[in-house]
């Protein structure tokens, strides 16, 4: 008798996991908790929480596992039971031959995400290197162990290209030239002004201009571009000054006595490229140079080394991201596999049914 | 001819074809039919010409920023309402989905439409692929959403047969299916070359995760048939919300590596 109950429920068990109805479930509990987790920031420092919602929400936030909720056990409890679920179905349409091939490529596709999912968040190895320029480096840190690559990589050097005619300008205008010279705009390197002995450096640059006069201190009271202005300092034979220039008020200083007269011509920097330039070296030899750019990463023995940040003052070093990911494979081959499912399902199977004579 | 020329010309188009489609609407005429047909079509070349104007002077697809997804997607709007008049036969529904095409515009309108160079992350061949799947998905939801609509709003339903509204909602929805995938998909393959990671869940990501998942609940219930019609419009309603909050709204409420979504 008791054999007969566990037999009738674990059959009821297993045709409610391969039912559409558990996958409509599913996708209904899904799709509230997917939204909250893109709602509430998550994987920050509980003091963050804490002034953004309170000591309590926090605290409540924390113990429901709001904060890392694609990390959470229910969470993960929601994805294998979807596997289960696509798995059942699929293993029962193979089972009834009711499925056409479509149905199948999609169900296996579903299946090699979830897998492939778990296998990159169980193997993936993932960790930055900051390297100045000259600098080697021959392992990285992920999850708080050191990681080995095999191999040495060295910053030969790190590259910012901005777009031309675009950004930040300094216009210099000498007492023989009515044309001004224009320089790029590099703050804290001396630049030579052409045709004179003059050379000039940009010692601080504010986007909003204020000046206390109290302390006579000068800071930007916003982070906008309302009153961009830089301060420049001169230097020459017997001559050694600095000027506020401003943007929006070529003319501020009025009559210029200097031999140079400064034009500052602000716009937003657009970057065209961030390049570093590395050597591979194996054995203390060089065996290979590479570039490194945004949606250029250099692969290499298996690890994908990709540009993730650098020195936005002066382009010393560089920030580079190293990846060995087991996973990614697995996640394009189910991609593949559920485009061809959906196409064979929804576009290819239906017109060939169509084209097929129907038989009386 | 200017870009901006041609799409405000296509604008015009567009909005002189509600005039025959609000006839149309109560009354089903042949002759102004093809007035309308013909007022959208013309637009829509237009409208395309603008676009191929634009690629050519910017020297990249025009997908870079607001004005030209918004542009693109209204393009992808009038296109799926073609290809769905030319298969479902859904010459009724032209006014209110020109209505909301007229809106897309008059919000692209409301941007800087100025050409600026492509920023490092978005130099990728990914940029044409991935974006116009999306928003070629985003045209034919947004067809469904318009048959949602009128299913659900309490409008004159002589003119219309409710398993014809649903029958839109479904084939619209079914094709553009495929497409959200793919469009997700590649951007999920654009992520890993650019960042190292198919997957961050960044808020544009989840959420066009929630969008995927509204729809793939949408024909699950379809295909188990336990759900009236009316419920499945509420489901495609919400949808298509979605595709709208993943496609704006995440700009401006929830920060992430989209920004230059903005």
């Amino acid at each position: 008798m008791k054999l007969n109950k566990l037999n009738k429920v674990m059959g009821a068990f297993f045709e409610n996991l391969v039912s559409v109805r558990l996958t409509a479930i599913l996708l209904f509990i899904l799709i509230p908790v997917v939204i909250v987790g893109s709602l509430i920031p998550q994987g920050r420092a509980f003091s963050e929480y804490v002034h953004a919602y309170g000591l309590k929400t926090a605290e409540i936030f924390y113990r429901l596992y709001l904060t890392a909720i694609f990390q959470s056990p229910g969470f993960l409890i929601l994805i294998v039971l979807l596997g289960m679920n696509v798995l059942g179905c699929f293993i029962k349409s193979l089972a009834e031959k009711k499925r056409s091939l479509g149905f199948i490529l999609i169900h296996v596709s579903l299946i090699l995400l979830i897998v492939g999912g778990m296998v990159s968040a169980v193997w993936r190895t993932r960790g930055e290197l900051i390297l100045e320029e000259g600098q080697t480096a021959t392992s990285f840190e992920s999850n708080k162990k050191m990681i080995s690559l095999g191999f040495e990589i060295r910053l030969k050097d790190f590259e910012l290209q901005n777009y031309e005619n675009q950004g930040r300008k300094l216009l210099v205008f000498t007492q023989d030239r009515k044309k001004p010279y224009a320089l790029a705009f590099r703050q804290g390197i001396w630049m030579a002004i052409p045709g004179t002995s003059f050379q000039c450096r940009v010692e601080k640059s504010v986007l909003d201009f204020r000046h206390d006069t109290q302390t006579g201190e000068v800071f930007s009271a916003s982070g906008k571009p309302v009153n961009p202005a830089i301060q420049v300092h001169v230097k020459g034979k017997d001559t050694d000054y600095t000027q506020w220039v401003f943007s929006n008020f070529a003319d501020f200083h009025g009559k210029n006595e200097n031999a140079l007269i400064f034009q500052y011509v602000w716009a937003p920097e657009i970057p065209k490229a961030f390049i570093s330039h590395v050597e591979i070296l194996e054995n203390g030899e060089v065996v290979e140079e590479r570039t490194i750019k945004v949606n250029h990463p250099l692969r290499y023995k298996g690890f994908s080394i990709y540009q993730a940040s650098y020195d936005s003052r002066e382009q010393k070093w560089t920030g580079l991201e190293v990846v060995k990911d087991p996973g990614v494979g697995i996640i394009y081959a189910s991609i593949i596999l559920m485009m061809l499912g959906l196409a064979m399902n929804i576009y290819i199977e239906p017109i060939l049914k169509k084209k097929k004579p129907t038989s009386k | 001819m200017t870009e901006s020329n041609l799409l405000s010309i296509a604008f015009f188009l567009y909005v002189a074809s509600l005039v025959p489609y609000v006839r149309i609407f109560f009354k089903k005429t042949t002759r102004l039919d093809k007035v309308a047909s013909f007022l959208v079509l013309a637009g829509f070349l237009l409208h395309t010409a603008a676009l191929a104007i634009r690629w050519k002077a910017a020297g990249h697809a025009p997908l870079s920023n607001m004005y030209e997804s918004l542009s693109f997607f209204s393009w992808a709007f009038v296109l799926a309402f073609l290809v769905s008049n030319f298969f479902l036969k859904i010459q009724r529904l032209g006014f209110f989905i020109m209505i909301c095409n007229v809106a897309i515009l008059v919000y692209a309108f409301a941007h800087d439409s100025t050409i600026l160079p492509l920023m490092p992350a978005l130099q990728s061949n990914w940029l044409l692929i991935h974006v116009s799947a999306c928003f070629l998905s985003y045209g034919a939801f947004a067809i469904s959403f318009v048959a949602s609509l009128i299913y659900l709003l309490p409008l004159p339903k002589k003119n219309f047969s409710l398993d014809q509204l649903d029958e839109i909602m479904y084939k619209t929805i079914l094709f553009g299916f495929p497409l959200l995938t793919f469009g997700v998909a590649t951007g999920a393959i654009w992520a890993n070359e650019a960042w190292g990671r198919y997957w961050s869940w960044d808020p544009k990501e989840t959420w066009s995760l929630v969008t995927w998942l509204i729809y793939a609940l949408y024909l699950h219930l379809r295909l188990m048939k336990a759900w009236s019609a009316k419920k499945l419009a509420w489901v495609t309603l919400g949808g298509f919300l979605s595709v709208i909050f993943t496609y704006v709204g995440v700009n401006y409420l929830l920060a992430g590596l989209h920004s230059y979504a903005q």
